[in-house]
């Protein structure tokens, strides 16, 4: 196995006295894609956002290439490599589709290679392209969320992270998605992948944890994906 | 004189206009309301005081390296500590660099006033007919015009403007972005800090007098103006700024001289009326509530 560019090591993470992250250790290696699937209120989001920074109190160790990010500002995680699809997409709805995708290059730490990275987003996104001077407000859901993964894209990531990507789109668009993912992992990036359809990602992942109250109850492999019986247990556990 | 009333309005109203825009910048990115702005006002036209035997050119410099300097250093000791303490705790902290720094003010220069009076030429008049346009006034609209428009392109045009326009809609995606939140504030007050040089400079030269609240009178006036218009977005705060400006200015030409001393009681019920009518802002979005206002 070559060596992991995401690693969760014990991870805990609260915002309060409650730990909603109770012991979470994971990796993902470059060009591979792990999905994180669980009920609501099982801690993916925060485990997410304990990754970036965005969690007041983390605990255990979160490591990028091996080097610990552990609690680091969001901000300097982003420019380390690490990019956030967040929930809701997060569209700056009064900015231009352009501006938007503009707020993504305050993450990259490498300067040149920009055109050539937009371009090949471009190839992946044409909606981006398309729209770019459109108010990102008027755009529909698919192609917002289009829009945010090509935003975290432009900061040329290492990690890929992404919160729930599917939630609210047609079935056609989930296929795009799926599909740039596929591209996106081929240029040696790591994907973590969170998702409530639980049965789509653990057969579209090369491994998905199942997260329920804070802890990995059951890890599976795509040939497991049609053991509904098994992941059923693991969401009521 | 109708016209000469609304020309010297317009020309305060700018005045307050720039204060608004002070204040409404770093509300903007930090959802803080910046009592201490007031002092960053009032330092400038003490520096000017203090450096009133160098040549203009030098002390004005000053005044905007003073402004600047000090806006920021209020931004390093005393707000970013408090960078995500509850909003009450921020807000008090405002209040708190207001009260001392006046006191400051109280102890380095004393109560009695001091004056500043660099700029005076500028309350000559340019006649045309009967309507005597003071240079002040002129300087007024023309700093207004200049800066807003100047303020307006930053925040169209650059990568930072962008950067605080998505950091007022929503500072914590930003930073899940990458947009660097300290960089962000610091420009902010960067910004609000050569606003405040201006309104110094200006504002000395009808009131050459510097006391101890110089910069809060105008502060909370336009504060108020800001609240106005709708504080949650800069165009809005800044045509409220605008209007209690322009308000207290018409007011106290056009009320018969028995009344003109109570503009300002007028102009604040003019206000509350407008809030009554339109809690969240005159200018506000229409449909928009005022409920998650800090």
């Amino acid at each position: 196995m070559s060596e992991p560019l995401l690693e969760l090591l014990g991870v805990e993470a609260r915002y309060s006295a409650v730990p909603v992250v109770r012991g979470v250790s994971l990796r993902v290696s470059a060009c591979e894609i792990v999905g994180l699937i669980g009920p609501n209120g099982a801690g993916k989001t925060t485990t997410l956002l304990a990754i970036m920074g965005a969690v007041p109190h983390v605990r255990g160790e979160i490591r990028l290439a091996g080097r610990p990010i552990t609690g680091q500002a969001p901000e300097r995680t982003v420019s380390d490599g690490v990019a956030l699809v967040p929930e809701g997409r997060h569209i700056y709805a009064s900015l231009t589709v352009w501006e938007n995708l503009r707020l993504g290059l305050a993450g990259r730490s490498a300067r040149d290679g920009v055109d050539e990275d937009l371009e090949w987003i471009h190839g992946l996104f044409p909606v981006v392209e398309q729209f770019r001077d459109r108010q990102a407000g008027a755009l529909s859901g698919g192609q917002q969320q289009q829009l945010a993964i090509a935003r975290a894209l432009i900061a040329a990531p290492r990690v890929l992270l992404l919160d729930e990507p599917s939630l609210g789109l047609a079935p056609s668009v989930i296929d795009t998605v799926l599909g740039a993912l596929t591209e996106i992992r081929q240029r040696d990036v790591a994907i973590l992948l969170v998702e409530q359809r639980a049965q789509l990602i653990a057969g579209f992942a090369d491994r998905t944890h199942v997260l329920n109250n804070g802890q990995i109850r059951m890890s599976l492999t795509p040939a497991e994906a049609k053991d509904t019986d098994r992941m059923i247990a693991a969401y009521l556990s | 004189m109708l016209l000469q009333a609304i020309i010297d309005a317009i020309a305060v109203g700018a005045l307050y206009a720039l204060v608004a825009v002070g204040l409404g910048l770093v509300f903007g990115v930090m959802r803080l309301i910046n009592f201490a702005y007031g002092e960053v006002i009032t330092a400038g036209a003490y520096s000017l005081y203090v450096t009133r035997n160098l040549p203009l050119s030098v002390s004005v410099v000053i005044c905007f390296a003073v402004c600047v300097v000090m806006s920021l250093l209020i931004e390093e000791i005393a707000f970013r500590p408090l960078r995500g303490a509850s909003p009450a705790t921020t807000l008090v902290a405002t209040f708190a660099v207001a009260i001392a720094l006046e006191a400051v003010w109280l102890i380095a220069f004393t109560p009695q006033g001091k004056t500043a009076d660099l700029l005076a030429t500028l309350n000559q008049s340019a006649t045309h007919g009967s309507v005597h346009i003071r240079w002040l006034t002129i300087t007024e609209l023309a700093a207004g015009i200049v800066l807003l428009g100047g303020t307006a392109l930053i925040l169209a045009r650059t990568t930072i403007g962008l950067q605080m326009r998505a950091a007022a809609t929503d500072f914590r995606a930003a930073r899940l972005l990458g947009v660097r939140a300290n960089r962000v504030i610091r420009f902010a007050f960067v910004l609000a800090g050569v606003l405040a040089a201006v309104v110094s400079l200006l504002l000395t030269v009808s009131q050459p007098l510097v006391t101890p609240t110089f910069g809060l009178d105008v502060t909370i006036l336009a504060l108020v103006g800001a609240v106005l218009g709708g504080i949650d977005r800069l165009a809005s705060a800044t045509a409220g700024g605008f209007l209690i400006g322009f308000l207290i200015s018409f007011l106290g030409d056009e009320l018969p001289s028995s009344l003109s001393s109570f503009s300002t009681s007028f102009t604040f019920g003019v206000v509350i009326l407008a809030l009554l009518l339109r809690p969240a802002g005159l200018f506000a979005p229409l449909g928009q509530s005022s409920v998650d206002r800090v």
